[in-house]
């Protein structure tokens, strides 16, 4: 399938997007694929294009800057033993299961849009228009998680990619929180069930919201019609290309399987006390910092300190919450207010 | 491109790297930074992954990646070559990167050259920050 100029030309047509449904498919396809694609798109040998995947198995998926050995736990990683694949796009670790419905957009400057974080805002009202018609009561939290009720149903980023432009997200139908929690490396192990409790208060799942989950060919059909109405396009049913095929298999697969790629070294540390900064949701997030022979933990909303606590160096110390009136909470309350806020 | 420094402002409208500005130094290599334009649509930047001295990079080749609001750009350099040096201060301060992107927040220094006019397939696009 190809475009027609001449069509693309003519005042008050629409410019066609390419539609990709692959299905149910292996992780590294689902997440990986639209890299691939985007290497088309960006050369301008096929039209801009909207891909939708369901992944088959549970898998990790690290944001482009973010560190392997820093943000996964090393005993989560062993018990599970599931794929780990640094997305080319941004935004923090997710745990991703077959609960989980994929769309990709990849796009040129023509017929899309300029790239950058705008670009998630617009493409977003896309997928709240489907879920709005599902029946999942579901908005935009700037920049790009999408909630119901205060709760993150899906999570969203964006890149720059091989000269075309993506937009990624999901969203949960419905929510392990217990391995999205128990996946993130943490400094002691008693700051664990705070973690647990604030992944399940923050984040909610389709079939929480709404008691039931829509079936595929219903799901596809709303978001696929709703992200080309938000986007002014029209999308056509299209198939990759066999360019597409080689370059997943010869080039993308191999990158993802690279020891090199996954594990690209950390950012650096900036100086100060802070080991932990874990955004939930939005501005929900949990700090923790080091304190001499304790960690200090907070769980904040924006650069508001919600709950602190501390916990002792010791393996088997337990987790003491810090009242409102201690001077442990203010010295806790300090250190967040020198911390960048998830606000 | 002539032995007088260029202005950021001129170097802004490089049809490779319209995000990049460079400017010849006084040695024959090029400083390359991020542009003032670049750095305000980006919004405030979190993160930023900067070449490997020492790497030659082609055409086209992811070298350095910044992220804003969960946006990351891959940044190729606008002209294909070996980088000589990087700036280590956007790597330990991204926001430096809005606040001087034609100042302080430069990102390296390169020695175009030739290479073999493909634009490479992205490997592993960066290295090991300072």
């Amino acid at each position: 399938m190809s475009l027609e100029p001449s069509d693309e030309a003519r005042p008050g047509r629409l410019p066609s997007w390419r539609l990709l449904d692959l299905g149910r498919c292996a992780p590294a396809r689902a997440q990986a694929f639209v890299e691939a694609v985007a290497v088309s798109v960006g050369e301008g040998r096929v039209p801009n294009t909207l891909v939708l995947a369901q992944p088959s198995a549970p898998y990790l998926s690290l944001g482009f800057h973010q560190s392997f050995h820093e943000e996964l736990d090393p005993g989560f990683l062993e018990r599970r033993r599931i794929p780990v694949l640094r997305r080319v796009e941004g935004g923090g670790t997710t745990y991703l299961d077959p609960d989980q419905w994929f769309f990709q957009l990849a796009y040129r400057d023509e017929g899309g849009g300029r790239g950058g974080p705008e670009d998630l805002k617009r493409f977003l009202r896309g997928p709240v228009a489907a879920a709005r018609s599902l029946g999942l009561s579901a908005e935009l939290r700037a920049p790009s998680d999408l909630v119901v009720g205060g709760r993150k149903v899906s999570g969203n980023a964006g890149g720059d990619w091989e000269g075309a432009h993506l937009v990624v997200g999901g969203f949960l139908l419905g929510a392990d929180v217990r391995a999205m929690a128990d996946a993130l490396r943490l400094p002691h192990p008693a700051l664990r069930p705070l973690l647990r409790g604030l992944v399940a208060r923050e984040v909610t799942s389709w079939e929480e919201a709404v008691g039931v989950r829509p079936p595929w060919e219903r799901f596809r059909q709303a978001l696929a019609s709703a992200i080309a109405t938000e986007g002014r396009f029209e999308a056509r049913t299209g198939a990759p290309t066999p360019a597409e095929e080689a370059r997943f298999l010869e080039e993308t697969l191999p990158r993802h399987s690279d020891p090199a790629w996954r594990e690209l070294p950390p950012a650096p540390r900036r100086a100060g006390s802070l080991v932990r900064r874990l955004r939930i949701a939005g501005p929900h997030g949990l700090l923790v910092f080091r304190g001499s022979g304790e960690h200090l933990a907070a769980i904040v909303d924006g650069d508001r300190l919600v709950e602190a606590y501390r916990v002792g160096d010791g393996p088997t110390d337990a987790l003491e919450e810090l009242g409102e009136d201690g001077d442990g909470r203010a010295a806790v309350a300090e250190l967040v207010a020198s911390t960048p806020s998830f606000a | 491109m002539t032995g007088a420094p260029q202005d950021p402002a001129d170097a802004e409208a490089c049809p490779v790297a319209p995000t990049l500005w460079l400017r010849l130094e006084a040695d024959g290599t090029y400083r390359v930074g991020l542009t003032t334009t670049a750095a305000r649509r980006a919004g405030a930047i979190v993160h930023y992954r900067g070449p490997v001295a020492g790497r030659a990079y082609a055409a086209r080749e992811p070298a350095a990646s910044l992220e804003s609001e969960k946006w990351v750009e891959h940044l190729a350099l606008p002209l294909p070559g070996t980088v000589v040096e990087v700036n280590p201060l956007p790597t330990a301060d991204p926001g430096l990167l809005n606040r001087d992107p034609e100042g302080a927040g430069w990102l390296c220094r390169v020695l175009a050259g030739p290479t073999d006019g493909r634009a490479a397939p992205p490997s592993v696009p960066t290295g090991a920050p300072e």
